[in-house]
């Protein structure tokens, strides 16, 4: 397998941040389209970095005054109402957490699946009628999903489980979940037909057979495609807000099982930030906990890029 | 301070504005205040702005300059705050004006536009409907604050169903006239479902049995499937409210400093007449009787 070379130099230069101001010998379109380029990049990442910063700067209040980090996670329940307000979001972390995992739990082995199917044993009919289907499902809007959700599980729920009421974390993650597989899975048949051709000749070569070519050497060889497959649909499972305000029940109460109501982080921001003042405690507190929400995000994808590099270096 | 009244006076434009022209600041009229009043406020104005293209037309005596009328939003707080600083001329307050305020007014003129009413509610299929005429506030409080739980406590003749509590999230107006009037010291129960609209609480009400919620009048009294309640003895009709004698409901009012400007005096006889129709179809209760 050829490694492209890292010290390759497009167009015969040292690429680096400041080659845009080298070479001035070029002709000025070059530098212009370069400069242009490096502008736009810088624009995409220091809006990433801009709403850290804000997210940061609207929350620290309530990170750092009154019961603190540890009352807002922890101990504090959420009363907006008493006197003084208690604004801790122990309720929405533990529904996000639980809605997740639902979502997640459900929807990986399955994804997997449907991305083995389509890459190693559909037939390129099919294969070809399926890819559109995918990227079809997952454009379908999330309050589709969350009022279809609404009208067919809540009932189902009541009636299943003698519910007074059929909202329940449960209800929310096995929706989410349907809204993250088309990700999963598209995303997991790319990097299992990724794999180059010769990986899979010499494997057969060898007189292995079909499963465990794709169980010990495919899988193994897409691997990092795999962990960003999970990543994109762990990000969209923490994000979805519409479903989960629709279908979780939007309760503050802290939840005790899947069948209970909650509040994911997200349905919590939305249910309350438009009539929290500027400059408020309330207002504090949700950028707080979306400041929690972004800092899971992006631990979890370092950890994943990190288990990805790991992966690579013990395969190779 | 002077940055955010920048915003919502941006925001004004964008709502109020059909046809701004610069020159004819005298004949502009400025209205803020209350989000509740808020969307009502921005269709009268634009009923009133397109049927009175300017302002001649309207009462020849004033100038011939395209009428315009600014609604923004921040709250109540803020719709007083601005009539005091001369930023607003009409302030928009969802609430009865506190003495304090008053005070600071001076010389001032509060109107009631309508009215907006909370009813406690279930639908047709639920136990207590055709059992129970109203409830006392009593009863409310420990309904909603989640020490009754089933249907049974309530009545031995009922079922032993969980009662569901269907709730507005903590900032809407709803929540806080109940939580004032009915809860008192209480807390509204952590288990209640919120939901974030009227409109989504009319739909999850007229779809669970179990359910119990307050809710607009307009849309319980108005609504087949619905049963709205008494409130110690009073029941939540349009008549009951606009009178004062069902307590679970707030003013809608437009405030104005002094002596109000022709123009301002002009608009604010067409919102408290032409516009009780829009007061109507948001849900609320209108002051004066609509045909």
């Amino acid at each position: 397998m050829t490694v492209p070379n890292a010290d390759a130099k497009p167009f015969g230069r040292t690429a680096s941040l400041l080659s845009p101001f080298r070479g001035w010998e070029d002709s000025p379109q070059e530098v212009f389209a370069r400069l242009l380029f490096l502008l736009l990049l810088v624009t995409g990442v220091a809006t990433l970095l801009l709403v850290l910063v804000m997210v940061a700067r609207e929350a620290s209040p309530a990170l750092f005054t009154g019961t603190g980090l540890w009352g807002l996670l922890i101990t504090d329940p959420w009363e907006p109402l008493s006197q003084p307000a208690r604004l801790g979001v122990r309720h929405a972390w533990l529904s996000t957490l639980a809605v997740t995992g639902v979502a997640l739990a459900l929807a990986v082995p399955v994804g997997f699946g449907i991305g083995m199917f389509i890459a190693e044993i559909a037939p390129a009919t099919i294969k070809k009628m399926l890819q559109p289907c995918l990227e079809l499902l997952a454009g379908i809007p999330s309050v589709v999903y969350g009022f279809f959700g609404y009208v067919t599980l809540i009932p189902w729920f009541e009636s299943a489980f003698e519910m007074a009421t059929g909202e329940s974390l449960l209800a929310a993650g096995l929706i989410l979940a349907m809204m993250v597989l088309p990700f999963i899975a598209s995303t997991s048949a790319e990097a299992l037909g990724a794999v180059p051709r010769d990986v899979r000749e010499a494997a057969l070569a060898l007189g292995v057979n079909h499963c465990s070519l794709t169980c010990r050497v495919l899988v193994r060889h897409a691997a990092p495609g795999l962990f960003a497959a999970v990543a994109l649909g762990l990000a969209r499972a923490l994000g979805e807000t519409l479903a989960v305000l629709m279908l979780a029940g939007n309760s503050v109460a802290v939840p005790g099982s899947l069948l209970d109501r909650g509040q994911p982080i997200t349905a919590l921001i939305i249910t309350e930030l438009g009539e929290a003042g500027v400059g408020s405690a309330k207002r504090q507190a949700l950028f707080a906990a979306a400041l929690v929400l972004m800092t899971v995000v992006i631990a979890i994808n370092v950890v994943i890029g990190a288990l990805k590099r790991r992966i690579l270096h013990g395969g190779a | 301070m002077r940055k955010s009244l920048l915003w919502v006076l941006a925001f004004g434009v964008i709502v109020g504005v059909t046809s701004a022209s610069a020159g004819d600041q005298d004949a502009t009229i400025r209205a803020g205040g209350s989000t509740t009043l808020l969307p009502i406020m921005a269709n009268c104005s634009s009923e009133f702005m397109e049927k009175y293209q300017t302002w001649d037309r309207l009462d020849t005596s004033l100038p011939k300059a395209t009428t315009t009328v600014f609604v923004t939003g921040g709250g109540s707080g803020f719709g007083v705050k601005s009539l005091l600083s001369g930023v607003v001329d009409i302030g928009m307050v969802s609430r009865d004006l506190k003495d304090q305020e008053k005070k600071l007014l001076g010389e001032h003129q509060s109107h009631l536009v309508g009215k907006d009413a909370v009813a406690i509610a279930v639908n047709a299929r639920n136990p207590l409907a055709g059992r129970k005429k109203g409830f006392t506030s009593a009863e409310l409080a420990a309904i909603f604050s989640g020490e009754v739980k089933t249907y049974q406590e309530l009545d031995r003749n009922l079922p032993a169903k969980p009662i569901v509590l269907l709730t507005r999230d903590s900032g809407a107006g709803s929540t806080e006239i109940f939580q004032e009037k009915i809860m008192g010291e209480k807390k509204l129960s952590p288990r209640a479902l919120q939901l974030p609209s009227q409109g989504a609480l009319l739909e999850k009400l007229q779809n669970n049995n179990n359910a119990i919620a307050y809710i607009s009048s307009g849309l319980a009294l108005h609504n087949k499937n619905l049963k709205a309640f008494a409130l110690e003895n009073v029941e939540p009709t349009d008549a009951n409210v606009t009178m004062g004698s069902y307590p679970l409901a707030r003013p809608l009012l437009m405030v104005v400093k002094g002596a109000p400007a022709p123009t301002v005096r002009h608009f604010v006889d067409y919102a408290l007449n032409s516009c009780q129709k829009i007061v109507v179809a948001h849900g609320y209760v209108p002051s004066r009787s609509v045909n």
